[in-house]
């Protein structure tokens, strides 16, 4: 494919009809190169854009991520709200005329935009497709469907990202996940024609497995027997490599969940460290809290003791009264009152002498009942004393408990305070992943890691049960062989079934034999132009880049080491373009491939020697090459570089003609001395 | 890309004739796009002319 001119109406910022002719081989000198120039936000990406949606019908490309379809207008909006006043909506079309293997195309993708409100609305229109046979016929196609599949054939969906790229993204086919190498892989194959290769091996597969059960029915005794069996093994093997297939399956899906689990810890491992230390704070606050509710609880059942403490002074003051009769001997008087009473009554004293009422004896009695005290009043003040003693005993315990408990309490509270406050500190550290629960992935993540295990073990037990039915399916084959030579049987459609069955085979070695080689290869080419295209010093860094078996990339270190992982943007860079270019060439069986390299930004992460080296190669080895450049990354240093190739045909400018509006003006090479800067401080 | 199937067909040629004609074939058609069941159906042609010519020949 050569792309030959690009015109656009009212798409994206390009108001009115404008078009670009592109350079290619085939232009007078050979000259094969296009640059387009401008500064951020004149609408390169916008032409990327427009060949991508013309081509595919792709409104968004990969660097739109997040934008849906309906963020993003196509349509150019100031010819959009111009048009509001005539309430018509806007007509909006992407033009491209390309060539491929001495045919010519023509494709125009049209869609019409409105504003409703505030919103700007947009209609796909119909799709024109015409194709200019080397015979100079002209076909027109109309099925959407068989104008897809005539541009999949041109260039496929799954291969085009090798060929039109935005040089940022360029280095994702080495940072690539296992979908997107898968997708790498796939496009790999239909680049090689290995895809094409493996459906034929399927489909004389099944032609050998139709002529079989052709052959079972009409054969007869042993032969049909034998037919019959190898049928059934043929049947048996699908089932087998089904299940080996849907095993592998399994197992890629769980290695897809495995890896993005481990890209979730690998998030998490930055705040494990805080989630550790909230989980011991947490833990450490529970204990605190159980502590003061077991205070509080303890507090309470010595409420009553407690309560003493405030009538302390009042007891010291009764005790101390009590205590002070009982000192001076006031309390327990000396004579029970009720034993004058008894002597009084009986007139008699306690040695029998005689008392009589009148005598002073008996006055004298009667006077010591009068100082007497009543017993029981004495009795209760003695007993209040007791007890009064007792509690001024227990008066430092009850106070010591007492204050003990209040402290501990107060220090508990504190701690408290202090451990929330640490949580509310550690969760604003930790912010919005706090979500993330590290224990839960980890487990999850165990139980992928068994079910990898059993997968691997089911497979290798299927593999096995495989390697039994093939050489069972051989022996039946010899078998076959024999009683066909024994009884003579060379009809017709034994003969075609051996046919199918020997292309089949046929065709099995060579696809083994061609993917090993064709990796080698690939690796090979990749690894001539990687050393071209690098710098010195990354020259002594990296040895060779490796291609693995499911096609995904690897780069060796000078001591063999593999070092994909640690390369920079730049390196990554000039990998895949080396990688591009190998799959170009091997494509084109050494020949130039007819594809244009079309780069969106395409040295920005790239030093001025990647850049040189670049510029002197690349013209070199692909049939066109575009370049959609800016300021910073295309000076006059690299405008003369491209001079001095005498590759570089055709240069545009992105000028801007008013707000979200750029105008596409083609001017000659040799100006562009004038209008590049020297430096990027300048520009 | 017919470059690649110089190449397959040049690993082919160890191969007998038939087997390099209907491999081809089967590869050609696959390339094309068309259904398996479609690219089956017609091998299943190309292997009974392939026969018949053989046949005829001897």
């Amino acid at each position: 494919m050569i792309l030959d001119e690009l015109v656009m109406k009212n798409f994206r910022q390009f108001r009115g009809v404008q078009r670009i002719i592109f350079a290619s081989e085939a232009d007078e000198g050979g000259k094969n190169v296009t640059i387009i120039f401008g500064e951020n936000g004149r609408g390169k990406t916008g032409i990327f854009r427009a060949i991508m949606f013309c081509l595919y019908g792709e409104r968004c490309l990969s660097q739109d991520e997040g934008v849906t379809h309906k963020e993003l207008y196509l349509v150019n909006s100031p010819v959009l709200q111009e048009a509001t006043s005539d309430g018509e909506p806007v007509e909006s079309y992407v033009e491209l005329h390309f060539r491929h293997k001495n045919e010519r195309y023509s494709l125009k993708r049209s869609l019409q935009g409105i504003l409703d409100g505030d919103e700007q609305l947009e209609q796909l229109g119909p799709v024109v497709f015409s194709r200019i046979q080397s015979d100079g016929n002209t076909k027109n196609y109309n099925d959407p469907d068989e104008i897809k599949r005539i541009i999949n054939d041109v260039l496929d969906r799954n291969v085009k990202e090798y060929f039109l790229f935005d040089g940022e993204k360029i280095q994702r086919l080495t940072l690539s996940s296992v979908e997107q190498k898968r997708e790498i892989a796939k496009g790999i194959k239909n680049l090689l024609n290995i895809d094409a290769l493996e459906k034929a091996i399927k489909a004389t597969q099944k032609l050998k497995k139709t002529l079989n059960t052709e052959l079972g029915k009409r054969a007869t005794d042993e032969y049909k027997r034998v037919i019959f069996q190898l049928n059934e093994l043929d049947e048996s093997r699908d089932i087998l490599e089904d299940q080996i297939r849907q095993t592998e399956e399994e197992q890629y899906h769980a290695d897809v969940e495995k890896k993005q689990i481990d890209k979730k810890l690998e998030e998490c491992k930055e705040i494990l460290h805080l989630l550790k230390e909230r989980t011991g704070t947490e833990e450490k606050l529970k204990y605190e809290e159980e502590q003061a509710k077991n205070l509080l609880a303890e507090m309470k059942t010595r409420t009553g003791k407690a309560s003493l403490m405030l009538v302390f002074k009042t007891i010291d003051h009764v005790f101390g009264s009590i205590d002070k009769k009982k000192q001076k001997g006031e309390i327990p008087s000396e004579i029970r009152k009720d034993l004058i009473e008894k002597i009084l009554t009986e007139k008699r004293c306690i040695c029998s002498r005689e008392i009589l009422p009148g005598t002073e004896s008996f006055n004298q009695i009667i006077l010591w009942k009068n100082k007497s005290a009543d017993t029981d009043l004495e009795s209760a003040a003695l007993d209040m004393w007791r007890y009064l003693s007792g509690i001024r005993n227990h008066r430092d315990d009850i106070s010591g408990t007492v204050e003990t408990l209040l402290l501990k309490y107060a220090n508990c509270k504190n701690e408290i305070e202090k451990l929330r406050s640490k949580i509310e500190n550690l969760n604003n550290q930790i912010g919005t992943s706090e979500r993330k629960d590290t224990a839960d992935l980890e487990k999850h993540r165990e139980n992928i890691e068994e079910k990898l295990i059993k997968l691997e073990a089911k497979r290798i037990n299927l593999k096995a049960d495989l390697d039994i039915l093939e050489s069972d399916y051989e022996r039946l084959s010899e078998q076959r062989k024999v009683l066909e030579k024994e009884e003579n049987i060379k009809n017709e459609l034994v003969q075609r079934a051996h046919l199918a069955e020997d292309t089949c085979n046929a065709l099995q070695a060579v696809y083994d034999e061609f993917t090993d080689e064709i990796k080698l290869k690939i690796a090979d080419e990749a690894n001539k132009y990687f050393v071209q295209l690098l710098d010195k010093e990354s020259r002594e860094t990296l040895r060779s880049i490796l291609v693995k078996d499911d096609y995904s990339l690897q780069i060796l270190d000078r001591w063999g080491k593999p070092f994909l992982a640690n390369i920079s943007a730049g390196q990554r860079q000039i990998m895949s373009i080396s990688f591009i270019a190998a799959l170009a060439n091997i494509a084109a069986s050494g020949k130039i491939l007819e594809m244009p390299l079309f780069m969106d930004t395409p040295f920005s992460r790239l030093s001025f020697e990647h850049r040189k080296n670049l510029i002197e190669m690349v013209p070199g080895f692909c049939a066109q090459w575009i370049l959609l450049a800016t300021d910073t990354e295309f000076r006059k240093q690299e405008a003369a570089l491209l001079r001095k190739n005498n590759r570089w045909g055709k240069f545009y400018l992105l000028q801007s003609d008013g707000p979200g509006i750029t105008i596409i003006k083609e001017r000659v090479v040799a100006d562009s001395q004038y209008i590049l800067s020297d430096s990027v401080e300048e520009s | 890309m017919s470059e690649i199937n110089e190449l397959i067909k040049k690993k082919l040629e160890s191969f007998p004739s038939d087997v390099v004609t209907l491999a081809m074939e089967a590869i050609e058609k696959s390339e094309k796009g068309l259904p398996e069941a479609s690219v089956t159906e017609y091998l299943e042609n190309v292997v009974r002319k392939i026969i018949r010519n053989r046949r005829s020949e001897e």
